[in-house]
């Protein structure tokens, strides 16, 4: 980080001798500005997800062999509940806002986001939320353990960690939403002239679906665990039973912000999966309106497809039949999506870059994902997938080769022009080799797993499930391991490199404003708006 | 800075802002209170 | 088709290494289970299964082609296109059409599932943390089923137990659930504390036990035998701890039994019998007992 520091300072320094960035550690403290903010919110999303991952690797030893061999069943219950609570708001959503921060202003022509102290204000305070949760880990009575979707009454079974993984919640939320706002303000108000808003690239559209979804959903939650807080300490009984509440509303109220939640890490994955797959296949995206239109529907479905999550709370027939058809209507504006994208491989000319060989494996993977999504849909064969493993393999499929793919995409789509340098692309193709075939070794038995009855969340498991276990435990630990090569490739590629010219993709087809500065991009871009034709 | 927004640009965002601002916290006490009002019943 | 299966079993297997070559295309599959209601399910999974495998086929080999076809080092000139209407009318409207197809039987079998009337008894289930208790709701018979003591012991950190050792490792229970064959039962699920899930695969229906709720579902078990499953819903430390079993026996065999219980827990609620406590099943009358 410090090397790209001095190298974009140095570039800063030729054109921008008035305002380069300040010196030392009170840049990264202070700093307004995008790239930074972009910067410091992709290392640590790249922090949160090793961490993440070395929860993840330890389950996945302890569900090596049956019988309890490395922790105890409250810490499992503890690292898968904090695993996924680290993936789904430290690692995944993080990059996405940092590719936001670094790509967005870039692609519309704007020269910074429009609220630049807030920028910086919203990334402190996800460092101030994780910090919390994972001081929560610490505290008597052990970590929080009701699952990262927080259901009372178990989760008020939880000690004094409880507090602190709401405050976490809390302050993460506030985070994201002050950076939704920024991420609207900003395609709203500060476009280049010209770019009209169906002449954005599509990651800025995806961006601002997403950032209004977020907007509606994240106070949404932001309520719910307050509830939970006030049940907890203030003897109030939202989701008490006993004092005529209803732990039911709980479950309607989280996935009413649940199945949004999902869209907000997969609709940027769909952005940059758009941006790639044209360039490499030097063809212009088939159906960009209706990309837009897809984006949208999916969108407003998310907003009345929640109580698929809980098909088997006992809802009326009515409820699950309603909910069963609205679910399955999201593979339609999905479909167009993947269609879409084939469609622009179509009598393109495709070369296989590591961006476009991510980009690849996420539109084959992530379609696998909708498979059983849509499998799931149906709710009579949901009372037999529900809860089981069947439903880790799906949403593994849809945020691992889904999400975390397309984030990786991106990367290595952007990183020469952040650094300004190419990097090794035989390590990026091993990275990409490796992580392509262990993702699948990893959750592919964990559908056999599922429809053989093995539940989710269990320490411990009978033998007959013992076999494909050990086969995705053994794909986890190649998966972890091959995620060190992308450590160690971001690291060199910060260092130096091959120079990279302004288009990056001399060969391919590049469209967007940001090929049109130099690479890396200097430390203000666009302060003078550029006019789009 | 100067190639900052201009005015005009200054004042729709200073309205987005506060506009959005405003529908999340009404999104967060209307759930609130929806909690209120059923665990009264 | 059964070489198909065995074949793809065996691809699969193969594919993710040594250990489950053995392992059979029933493992790899939701089971058939011995209800009509898990005959159903069991037959639209696979109806959606194959359907999902032919548009997998048809969209993956469109993908493929591409990337074998278009390529730059194959000197591929790239197309100008960016849309076409006739085509993404057609693919907005055949999924459309498919899933309607998959929606008409999904809709019958849920209403199907939604039926338990016309049940024959009712049995209530309540989970606990980390126990399920079954009552034979109008019969006087209630019992505790925790996890078998040899598994217990086994699933202690570091136990030294090898879990191959224990017969039906964390699948077995100490007093399991009796029904009757072929008599459609009423289940109603609740909890005395957290929420829990109540799954038998066999009999297909999964329902959450919720404190402050009843839920209902009803299982017409046609075959005699144990059935294993176990809770589903994160519930705590010991989540993975309190299985379900389920016997089902011939109706005679079930009315002895039934019959066996009563007499247990009426002898076990009379003063001074303490000789008959020797004869009868310990759960039902150390239950009684506690009432």
């Amino acid at each position: 980080m410090s090397a790209t520091a001095t190298h974009v300072a140095g570039a800063a320094h030729d054109h921008h001798d008035d305002h380069g960035p300040a010196k030392g550690i009170m840049r990264w403290l202070t700093t307004t500005n995008h790239k930074d903010i972009g910067t410091m919110y992709l290392v640590f999303s790249l922090l949160m997800f090793l961490l993440g991952g070395a929860m993840a690797l330890v389950i996945r030893a302890e569900l090596f062999m049956p019988g309890m061999q490395i922790v105890d069943p409250g810490t499992f219950n503890t690292l898968t509940t904090v695993h996924a609570l680290i993936m789904v708001f430290g690692a995944v959503m993080p990059a996405t806002v940092g590719l936001a921060n670094w790509m967005i202003p870039m692609q519309i022509g704007a020269p910074d986001m429009a609220l630049p102290r807030m920028n910086n204000f919203s990334f402190w305070l996800l460092v101030a939320a994780f910090s919390l949760l994972i001081l929560s880990l610490f505290m008597p009575g052990g970590g929080p353990a009701a699952g990262w979707t927080l259901y009372p009454p178990l989760v008020l079974q939880t000690g004094d960690a409880l507090p602190l993984a709401i405050f976490a919640i809390h302050l993460a939320g506030a985070s994201s939403i002050m950076g939704s706002i920024n991420i609207i303000v900003t395609i709203m108000n500060l476009r280049a002239p010209g770019m009209t808003l169906l002449k954005m690239p599509l990651f800025v559209w995806t961006w601002l679906i997403t950032a209004y979804l977020l907007i509606a959903v994240m106070p949404v939650f932001a309520g719910a665990v307050t509830m939970l807080l006030t049940d907890h300490f203030f003897h109030t009984t939202f989701f008490a039973a006993a004092g005529g509440g209803d732990p039911v509303l709980y479950q309607h109220v989280f996935w009413f912000f649940g199945h949004p939640e999902v869209y907000i890490m997969i609709l940027p994955a769909f952005g940059i999966v758009s941006e790639i797959i044209p360039t490499f296949s030097r063809k212009p995206l088939f159906g960009y309106d209706s990309m837009v239109y897809a984006t949208a529907s999916i969108a407003f479905l998310s907003f009345i497809v929640w109580a698929h999550h809980m098909f088997t709370v006992g809802m009326p027939l009515a409820g699950e039949m309603f909910f069963m058809l609205s679910t399955m209507l999201i593979a339609v504006p999905t479909g167009v999506k993947v269609f879409n994208w084939t469609a622009t491989m179509w009598k393109g000319s495709l070369s296989f870059e590591p961006p476009m060989l991510f980009a690849l494996a996420f539109l084959f993977l992530f379609t696998i994902g909708g498979f059983s999504g849509l499998m799931m849909a149906i709710a009579p064969v949901d009372f037999q997938y529900h809860d089981t493993y069947f439903i880790v393999a799906h949403f593994h499929y849809v945020l691992v080769p889904g999400a975390v793919f397309a984030i990786i995409a991106g990367v290595y789509y952007w990183l020469p022009k952040w650094t300004g340098h190419m990097y090794d692309m035989k390590l990026a193709k091993a990275h990409f080799w490796a992580s392509a075939i262990f993702v699948n070794v990893l959750f592919f038995p964990q559908h056999f797993l599922g429809l053989a009855g093995m539940p989710r969340r269990i320490p411990d498991y009978s033998t007959q499930f013992a076999d494909w276990n050990m086969v995705s435990s053994i794909g986890g630990f190649g998966f972890g391991l091959s995620q060190l090569l992308f450590v160690y490739l971001i690291w060199k590629c910060v260092r130096g490199g091959a120079q990279a010219s302004a288009r990056v993709w001399d060969d391919a087809k590049t469209e967007g404003l940001e090929w049109t500065v130099p690479s890396p991009a200097p430390y203000h871009t666009f302060e003078e708006a550029p006019v789009v034709k | 800075m100067d190639n900052g927004p201009n005015e005009q640009q200054r004042r729709g965002i200073r309205r987005t802002t506060i506009l959005l601002a405003l529908v999340a916290l009404a999104i967060y006490v209307a759930f609130i209170a929806s909690g209120v009002i059923k665990s009264q019943h | 088709m059964k070489t198909v299966k065995r074949a793809l079993a065996a691809c699969a297997a193969f594919l993710a290494g040594s250990g489950p070559a053995m392992a059979a295309w029933s493992d790899l599959n939701l089971r058939v289970g011995v209800t009509p209601l898990s005959r159903d399910i069991h037959g639209l999974h696979m109806l959606i299964l194959w359907i999902c495998v032919a548009i997998a086929v048809a969209v993956f080999g469109v993908m493929i082609y591409s990337i074998a076809t278009f390529r730059k080092s194959k000197g591929a000139v790239p197309a100008t296109f960016d849309h076409s209407t006739k085509a993404e009318i057609v693919w907005t409207v055949i999924p459309v059409l498919i899933l309607v197809g998959m929606a008409i039987p999904a809709a019958k079998t849920l209403v199907r599932i939604d039926d338990s009337s016309g049940a024959d008894m009712t049995i209530k289930v309540t989970g606990y943390q980390w126990k399920w208790q079954y009552e034979y709701v109008g019969q006087g018979v209630s019992y505790y089923s925790t996890l078998a003591q040899a598994s217990n012991f086994a699933r202690e950190l570091r136990s030294g137990v090898d879990p191959y050792s224990v017969q039906n490792y964390l699948l077995d229970v100490d007093h399991p659930l009796v029904l009757p064959q072929g008599v459609k039962v009423r289940v109603l699920v609740t909890s005395a504390d957290v929420i829990h899930s109540w799954w038998v695969p066999d009999f297909a229906i999964k329902k959450d036990a919720i404190p402050g709720y009843i839920n209902e579902l009803w299982i017409l078990a046609d075959q005699a035998g144990t059935f294993r499953g176990q809770c589903v819903e994160l519930c705590g430390r010991d989540h993975g701890f309190m299985p379900i079993v389920v016997e089902v026996k011939p109706r005679a065999e079930f009315d002895a039994w039934l019959a066996e219980q009563k007499a247990a827990t009426q002898a076990a609620n009379a003063p001074a019998t303490q000789v008959a406590l020797n004869h009868v099943e310990p759960a039902a009358v150390r239950v009684a007992a506690a009432e």
